[in-house]
């Protein structure tokens, strides 16, 4: 199986993808994990004005 | 493996190894080449960073080492004088002036201007202030995860520091989420403070992960 570089268009898309193996490791992965929960739930988490936050992940393919 | 980005900061990326791992420096490359840096796991870190430099020319910086804890079940402290309460809107210019306290006493300057997101945290009850006759010492409630609760933001004036002030806000903040329901609750510290550490541990927070910045020029 061929890994492959993933780019997601946004936080719930990223989410629904990687959260199963983000909370294999829950406590290492909770700036991401939760990061990614403030901008799915619309809070604010960069100076406004600053680029769209990117969203990425290797996959088996 | 997963990573992302919050422009202006730095990348963040989970365990990576090999051909993963190779796999993402080359897609980051491709899709966001101006990353100013990365956190991870110090393996990653590393490993990313030393391949981010062969490809790009640039090099990079060690930024700040820190340790993951994570805490089940506290320890009670020796208690200080005073209580727990949530922060108000009449505490906003006191905490203004405590978040760049910390952020100068941390070095971690990198981050959003008090005034753009503090009055936000207090409305939502994530501030706590432990209260002696005044105002002594903060702790915030951050990210909450399905089973957990990260704490950031613990700070206590110079002139109220070594009074267990700290102690005494952490452990309740963490008492608080643990009564919630979570499991866990979770913070950074820095690795060249080896007080902070100890407080923690002392409460009953053991070491996860040891996560590292580094910046590339």
């Amino acid at each position: 199986m061929a890994i492959q570089f993933v780019r997601y268009d946004g936080a719930e898309d990223f989410r629904s993808a990687t959260e199963p193996f983000l909370m294999q490791r829950e406590v290492e992965n909770c700036l991401i994990l939760g990061l990614s929960d403030t901008i799915v739930s619309g809070g604010e988490v960069a100076p406004p004005g600053t680029a769209t936050p990117g969203f990425y992940a290797v996959t088996d393919g | 493996m997963a990573a992302m980005r919050t422009p202006p900061y730095k990348l963040l990326a989970t365990r990576a190894a090999g051909a993963k791992l190779e796999c993402l420096v080359q897609g980051i490359h491709a899709a966001d080449s101006e990353i100013p840096g990365i956190g991870a796991d110090k393996t990653t870190v590393k490993a990313f960073s030393g391949r981010w430099c062969d490809i790009t020319g640039k090099s990079a910086q060690a930024g700040k080492q820190m340790r993951i804890h994570e805490l089940t079940q506290v320890n009670p402290p020796k208690w200080p004088t005073g209580a727990i309460r949530l922060a108000m809107a009449a505490d906003l210019e006191l905490l203004y002036s405590w978040m760049r306290g910390f952020a100068d006493d941390t070095g971690i300057t990198h981050v959003r201007r008090p005034e753009d997101w503090v009055h936000a945290a207090v409305e939502s009850q994530q501030v706590y202030l432990w209260d002696d006759n005044g105002p002594v010492s903060m702790a915030i409630w951050g990210h909450v995860t399905n089973n957990g609760v990260s704490i950031r933001g613990v700070y206590t004036p110079h002139d109220q520091c070594n009074r267990g002030y700290a102690s005494a806000i952490v452990a309740s903040v963490s008492q608080i989420w643990l009564d919630r329901g979570k499991r866990f609750a979770c913070l950074f510290t820095d690795l060249a403070n080896p007080t902070s550490n100890h407080i923690y541990y002392e409460l009953g927070f053991r070491p996860v992960v040891e996560v590292d910045d580094y910046l590339f020029d």
